[in-house]
């Protein structure tokens, strides 16, 4: 009876489990028969613009809750101002800093010729997406789009 | 705030090859995401993506700019005349050029070619100095032009018996090459890869130059062109000769005809039709007549009047025996100058 009572617990702790997986991919934008489309990236050469898109999977039972979403902005990227998303509501921040601090655009700062100025676009290190829940079952996507210098 | 300048500093100093023309091709670009969350308040495991990952392709750009504001003045029967024009490999690779002249396709000061310059031969500038020198500049293709960078190309070419006012036309093309050997030239790259398949871990070629000028270039061929023109300048000199009856010893200056003692005035007149370019050191022998014999000579800047010599210019004349030696001196580019000579029937 004990061990059937011990079964039972352990196989409710796997069910109450939310299992979240992320992956990225970068795209490029082509024009076919007249018709703009995104293609996976591989021709790429300085001045193409990449869309990255990053989905995240809950393949658990258990929603999962205050999903925080982190990406370093590739050093040969300029990121394009904007152009970050999220299908579900989120709340986007930016680095300057590699990702020791994040904030708003209009709280984003630099030092140039010796003055602090605000940051442009283009010299954001990293964004930040913040999700509260991704239920169980479910994927949803965050995506930007950068410049390659 | 010390602490915010380091920062910057690392931003700053941690940089990429970064090139005007862009990322190095070959470079390769990753992305990857972090990802953290809660499950019922409870942090977990922070999961990171896969890396997305793209290599850069080899974009390839270039121009051709002739550096003469206008076209370059050369002498008839000169040899050795250069006209300049600098290349630069705005494509994000190191690459070779090779190079070809064309002729009668067209140049950028609206004047009108009507001869071929000859032995055209196209030099790269070996001591980058920008001046052709032909002990140091022999090398005829362009080996190993960094992205961003230029380089002064010559052509050099010979000048044959022309006139004043002649225009060859010269085109130069810049012919993308594979780089990669120094002092070896590279095969010509004479197709991307438009129509091929891609991949996102290898270097394709895409070319993405500008239609130069020229009937051959086009855009996207992988090739560059602009052209210059060399215009002849040279003294163009005419010369008529013309007389007078002054006097006679009989009739005075009334009337007067061709007898012994009687006065002769010689005209000599010498035209400069260049439009901008003098003649210097202008002589004329003229050999009089044994019946004749010399008694004066002046020169006057303007067309002859036989009848009313014009001002002395102070242009020598002189005589040795029969010949008479005017010296014009420097005949300027449209100008006509006269001699004057005063001989007297034997």
């Amino acid at each position: 009876m004990k061990r059937l009572i011990l079964s039972f617990i352990l196989l409710y702790t796997v069910v109450l489990e939310a299992k979240v997986t992320i992956n990225s991919a970068s795209y490029q934008q082509v024009v076919k028969n007249g018709k703009k489309r995104w293609v996976k990236a591989t021709k790429v050469v300085p001045g193409t613009i990449i869309l990255y898109i990053n989905t995240i999977s809950n393949s658990g039972n258990s929603s999962a809750s205050n999903l925080i979403i982190d990406n370093k902005i590739p050093k040969e990227m300029k990121y394009i101002r904007h152009s970050a998303k999220s299908k579900l509501r989120a709340n986007i921040t930016y680095s300057v800093d590699n990702g020791k601090s994040y904030h708003k655009p209009n709280r984003l700062y630099v030092r140039k010729h010796g003055k602090r100025v605000r940051a442009k676009a283009y010299d954001y290190t990293n964004i930040r997406w913040v999700i509260k829940r991704l239920k169980a079952k479910t994927k949803t996507v965050v995506q930007y789009r950068a410049k390659l210098k | 705030m010390k602490n915010i300048s380091k920062v910057l500093s690392v931003i700053l100093l941690g940089g990429i090859n970064l090139y005007g023309a862009g990322t190095l091709a070959g470079t390769q670009v990753d992305n990857s995401v972090k990802l953290n969350y809660k499950v019922d308040g409870t942090a977990q495991s922070e999961v990171v993506s896969n890396t997305d990952s793209f290599v850069v392709d080899n974009k390839i750009d270039l121009t051709v700019t002739h550096q003469d504001a206008s076209a370059v003045v050369v002498k008839a029967n000169s040899n050795d005349q250069v006209l300049k024009f600098i290349v630069k490999n705005t494509g994000n690779k190191v690459q070779d050029y090779s190079l070809s002249s064309t002729l009668n396709d067209g140049n950028p000061f609206s004047e009108t070619d009507n001869f071929d310059a000859t032995n055209v031969r196209i030099y790269v500038d070996g001591n980058a100095n920008g001046t052709y020198e032909s002990a140091d500049d022999t090398q005829d293709y362009i080996d190993e032009l960094a992205p961003d960078a230029t380089i002064t190309v010559f052509i050099v070419s010979d000048i044959g018996a022309q006139s004043d006012g002649d225009v060859s036309e010269h085109t130069l093309t810049a012919q993308v090459a594979e780089g990669g050997a120094s002092s070896s030239q590279g095969a010509d790259i004479t197709s991307d890869d438009a129509s091929s398949a891609d991949t996102a871990m290898g270097v394709e070629i895409v070319f993405a130059d500008g239609d130069g000028s020229g009937a051959t270039d086009g855009a996207k061929d992988g090739k560059y062109a602009d052209n210059s023109a060399y215009k002849v300048s040279t003294a163009e000199l005419s010369v008529t000769k013309g007389s007078c009856i002054v006097s006679d010893p009989y009739n005075g200056t009334t009337n007067p005809k061709r007898i012994p003692g009687a006065k002769i005035r010689y005209t000599i007149e010498v035209t400069n039709s260049s439009s901008s370019k003098d003649a210097t050191e202008v002589t004329v022998t003229d050999k009089l007549s044994s019946e004749l014999t010399y008694k004066s000579g002046l020169v006057s800047t303007e067309s002859c009047d036989c009848a009313n010599p014009g001002a002395d210019n102070g242009d020598s004349v002189s005589v040795s025996g029969q010949d008479v030696t005017i010296n014009y001196d420097t005949v300027e580019d449209g100008v006509t100058e006269c001699a004057y000579i005063e001989v007297e029937i034997n």
